[in-house]
């Protein structure tokens, strides 16, 4: 054998030993939890795992690897014989152990170098009956059989693909063996000369005691496969034809299907042994953990199975790609000469459609369930449980849910902090959680399903939940937001901030009731695959952190921009709207906010950035006069140089201006970072495509504008753009924005409370010709129009005839310095002042003549003092364009001393 | 042939009967051996250890025989387990599945 071969066998034999860890750790975590009652065939499937690592350990000479094994098959084998109690200690050092054979296999080659010799030791202490004081010995374990075959699905296909026949063939002991002269061993080695033995068993009913065994013909009933016809293969086995009979496939598909499904626990079945001495192969046995076993039998009974390199997967999905690429390239070529040649359509159109499903095809292989990293973290709750001394189950559903290979592999980081998070800070201690009236066994609920295209992995703990406020205060703390800021966060905004980076990195998080240890890290981590995180909490009941996932990042549906003649593609899960601003409404929607471009957007402030000058790129602008393209060499978009001249609705734009004229109008890409948004501009907007993600080449992979390459349709290899990376590099600054816009709507609040304070309704009239006086609504009773003969005179004062009394009248040019009413005025009109405190029955103290009434209105105004003074004059202030005098006619009457009132 | 005088050593420890058979299991040893073995399995309380380290061979009676000793300690409710089975013994008894009824432990080779 040559080396080569040697090392494929050994990655073959690494490859499956570590899928036999993966099912070993949850049967083991079975074993622990059911204890006493755990079915036999978990037991014997952990068994026969270690078996299988043991058996080619040996045959490849890993020395380490061959030693552990076989101390931890011991160990099984005496819980397997009910001579061990599957107690918490026995189980850590069988874990511990575990721990150590994946070691090795991380690297087969150095694997005797990885430390073993104190888990050996345990386990030998436990193999030589010291193991009391780690594990409780028992006895008298009821054992039994079964009369029915251990069917082994994976066993039982692999014979059928080969084409063998199955045989159920009975063997008496005596008859069919001692009498024809053979010895067991001989009959065996015969019979697995002709085929393979998948089981055996003999009745345990049927054997009769001590006494009287010697007299009993046994029968050995055997699963036997092989390539023989069935009156051969009961010559082969040298048995009467009458005791070898052949299965029915089918019967026994549905046999295994049932058995699958059913998970009744069977008691004492293990596999039969095979032939070759190869340990590898000598117990076929090794089935997958539970949900494989039950996923593999439903679907796939009858299918075949082929390992595949996942290189090889890629490297078929990356030449999947290039199809693609290929069949756009070739339908754009010849989609206008298609009718030249008959039949070129119905043929593009079954390449396309082929070319489509194979793709798809391709994509599917690299799918794998989640289960695969869900299936890690119950033997981790497990480790922590015991270490924290806290008590905490782990519920799995949907693990058959399925996602790319690459986005599985960086989901393990992220849940694997959300769980440690979970048992260490969420759920409380025992008595913790009795005192609040809890089971005092915490729960963790990882939960994987599809929903609207993407898929949903929540995680729930009912611990303790996490403390908003608390939150807050720290964060305020730390410095990550103003108090200000906080003061306007809703409640779940104020949780959210443990997903801020430097959120709890310097103190001990256990301090805030909750979780919260770099969960930046997992923000970021999710983030990159186009995913989003969030969190849900009810103080005291419990916390959901829920992530978003693409389910394949291999082929995305993107948006196409342009920009300077080049094109760009945007990962439309990035994309949150488009924005058109038109060249005309720049200077009122875009401005610029502590050196930074910023578009108002329904009343926020969104960050800008202009594409070319995040890449390097000369931006250009058409010519509105000639349409040539010229460098564009503005700064800034919101640097005007003057205001727009004003224009009627129906003028014409002027020609030649850019800041009217729509080839300036701006686009604007909405894009989403997180919880934060911010704007791309770019000069042009094209389709929504599905794209094939290409790697970039190590040379520009430090770039962090970039995510990867693509081929468009017409051959043209374009970037694909980072959203988070543009951001980094335009170096937005998200919080300082913030910042202002809080301020602007402090500033906003503030304005509306000057702006009502000074809004004020007001009667105008007018005294003499051209003089305007103003008095508040809420200071006039009446205004009142008379004829001016009806004036009388006692003394120096004038009065009227209101309502049967005589009213006192105050002309405004006898204390004040204005002018006089004009004389030969023969109709006059009466303000009636509104005495504060008086109702509106009482009778006016006096009433102030005027030429006439102007208006009731509302103004804005800020009075300003006047020249000269003079009782009750308020200020002044422009209203319709004319100066107009404020008046309290109260402050006037007093002065004139009319508020006595006299009739 | 194999010792006549004592086919089997029997030794027991507390409730733990170790029987050693000093030869093969075969027809012409197993009826003697049956013999000393119902004979041991009364004082036998906790376990029947059977040491098979002086056994080369076993025929179907001898097969039998083990059954019956297993049989009668599933009865008496306590453990009955094989050591020092050799490969050959041990590759019988794992082809006939008799792993699942009770343990066996191989010879330690070297």
């Amino acid at each position: 054998m040559s080396s080569f071969a040697d090392e494929s066998i050994i990655s073959d034999f690494v490859a499956e030993s570590r899928e036999h860890l993966a099912t070993i750790e949850p049967d083991l975590l079975r074993m622990e939890q059911e204890g006493a009652k755990v079915s036999a065939e978990v037991i014997n499937r952990v068994f026969r795992a270690i078996h299988s690592i043991k058996g080619g350990a040996g045959f490849f000479a890993f020395d380490a690897l061959k030693r552990l094994s076989h101390a931890m098959e011991g160990v099984l084998m005496q819980v397997r014989d009910g001579k061990l109690k599957v107690a918490a200690d026995v189980m850590d050092v069988v874990f511990a152990s575990l721990d150590r054979l994946k070691a090795m296999l991380d690297d087969i080659q150095a694997s005797d170098s990885v430390p073993f010799t104190q888990e050996l030791a345990k386990l030998e202490a436990i193999l030589n009956g010291q193991g009391v004081a780690v594990g409780e010995m028992v006895k008298g374990r009821e054992k039994g059989a079964t009369r029915e075959f251990d069917l082994d699905a994976e066993s039982v296909r692999s014979a059928l693909r080969r084409g063998m026949n199955l045989f159920r063939a009975i063997a008496y002991l005596h008859r069919d063996i001692r009498d024809k002269g053979l010895t067991p061993l001989a009959f065996l080695n015969n019979a697995l000369s002709v085929g393979t033995c998948l089981d055996a068993f003999i009745d345990v009913e049927a054997i009769a005691d001590l006494e009287h065994c010697l007299e009993q013909d046994l029968p050995v009933t055997l699963l036997f496969a092989s390539v023989l016809e069935p009156d051969l293969a009961a010559l082969g086995l040298k048995l009467p034809v009458d005791q070898v009979k052949v299965m029915e496939v089918e019967a026994l598909r549905k046999e295994v299907k049932a058995k699958a499904k059913a998970e009744q626990k069977v008691v004492a079945v293990v596999a039969a042994t095979p032939p070759e001495a190869e340990p590898e192969a000598e117990i076929p046995g090794d089935l997958p953990a539970e949900e494989k076993t039950t996923r593999e039998v439903t679907k796939d009974t009858g299918n075949e199975t082929l390992r595949v390199r996942v290189d090889l997967l890629t490297n078929l999905m990356n030449l999947a790609g290039e199809l693609v690429l290929g069949r756009n390239q070739l339908v754009r070529a010849i989609t206008d000469s298609q009718h030249e040649i008959p039949g070129l359509g119905a043929i593009l159109q079954n390449v396309n459609q082929v070319t489509t499903e194979m793709q798809e095809g391709i994509m599917q292989t690299r799918m794998q369930p989640i289960g695969t990293v869900f299936s890690r973290f119950p033997r981790i709750i497990r480790d922590m449980s015991r270490q924290l001394e806290k008590q905490i189950d782990v519920h799995i559903e949907g693990a058959e849910v399925e996602l790319d290979k690459s986005i599985v592999e960086m989901l393990v980081d992220p849940l694997t902090h959300i769980i440690r998070n979970c048992a260490d800070h969420a759920i409380e201690s025992p008595a913790e959680r009795q005192k609040a009236r809890k089971d005092p066994t915490g729960t963790i609920h990882l939960h994987a399903f599809h929903e609207g295209g993407q898929i949903n992995i929540a995680v729930h703990d009912d611990g303790r939940g996490i403390d908003a406020k608390k939150v807050l205060a720290k964060a305020i703390a730390k410095g990550l937001v103003t108090k200000a800021q906080g003061a306007e966060m809703t409640e779940r905004e104020m949780v959210h901030l443990v997903f801020e980076p430097g959120f709890s990195m310097a103190e001990k998080v256990s301090e805030i009731s909750g979780r919260g240890v770099g969960m930046d890290v997992v923000r970021t981590n999710v983030e990159k695959l186009g995913g989003h995180v969030e969190m849900e909490t009810e103080l005291g009941m419990g916390t959901t952190v829920r992530l978003r996932l693409p389910l394949t990042l291999a082929i995305i549906p993107s948006m196409i921009v342009g920009v300077a003649d080049h094109r760009f593609a945007i990962p439309q899960v990035n994309v949150v709207e488009f924005v058109w601003v038109k060249a005309s409404e720049v200077s009122q929607r875009i401005e610029q906010v502590q050196g930074a471009l910023v578009l108002r957007l329904r009343d926020k402030l969104l960050p800008l950035v202009r594409l070319a000058d995040v890449l390097g790129l000369q931006r250009v602008f058409e010519n509105p006069e000639t349409g040539e393209q010229l460098p564009d060499r503005r700064v800034s978009l919101a640097d005007r140089r003057g205001e727009l001249p004003e224009e009627p609705d129906n003028a014409t734009p002027r020609q030649g201006d850019r800041r009217t004229d729509w080839r300036s109008d701006h686009n604007i890409i909405v894009l989403r970072v997180g919880k934060n948004h911010y704007g791309v501009i770019v000069d042009e907007l094209f389709d929504i495509e599905e794209i094939v993600v290409k790697p970039l080449s190590g040379f520009i992979q430090g770039t962090k504008c970039f995510s990867g390459a693509t081929i468009l349709g017409d051959g043209r290899v374009i970037m694909i753009l980072d959203a988070g990376g543009l951001a980094t590099v335009a170096n937005l600054h998200f919080t300082d924005l913030q910042a202002e816009e809080l301020r602007r709507a402090e500033e906003e609040k503030r304005s509306a409370a000057l702006k009502a304070s000074r809004r004020r309704s007001v009667i105008l009239f007018e005294a003499a010709t051209g003089e305007r006086f103003a008095v508040p609504q809420d200071h006039v009773l009446r205004l009142e129009r008379i004829v001016k003969t009806k004036i009388e005179f006692i003394g120096e004062r004038e009065y009227i005839e209101y309502r049967g009394e005589g009213l006192p009248l105050l002309r405004l040019d006898q204390h004040l310095a204005v002018r006089p009413l004009k004389a030969e005025l023969q109709e006059l009109f009466l303000v009636i002042p509104k005495i504060p405190g008086q109702s509106s029955t009482t009778r006016p103290p006096a009433g102030i003549l005027i030429s006439e009434i102007l208006d009731a209105l509302d103004v804005e105004v800020e009075l300003k003092a006047v020249e000269f003074t003079g009782p009750g004059l308020l200020g002044s202030a422009v209203v319709q364009d004319h100066l107009t005098l404020f008046l309290d006619p109260v402050a006037l009457l007093q002065a004139a001393g009319l508020m006595g009132g006299v009739a | 042939m194999a010792a006549a005088k004592s086919p089997m050593k029997t030794q027991k420890t507390d409730g733990t009967v170790r029987l050693n058979p000093k030869g093969d299991l075969v027809a012409s040893t197993v009826e003697t051996l049956r013999d000393g073995m119902v004979k041991a399995l009364e004082s036998a309380t906790e376990a029947v250890v059977l040491d098979l380290s002086s056994t080369k061979q076993i025929d179907s009676l001898g097969i039998t025989l083990v059954l019956g000793l297993f049989k009668s300690c599933q009865k008496k409710e306590i453990t009955f387990s094989i050591e020092g089975a050799n490969t050959d013994l041990l590759r019988v008894f794992k082809l006939f599945n008799l792993t699942k009824f009770f343990s066996i432990t191989e010879a330690t080779r070297e």
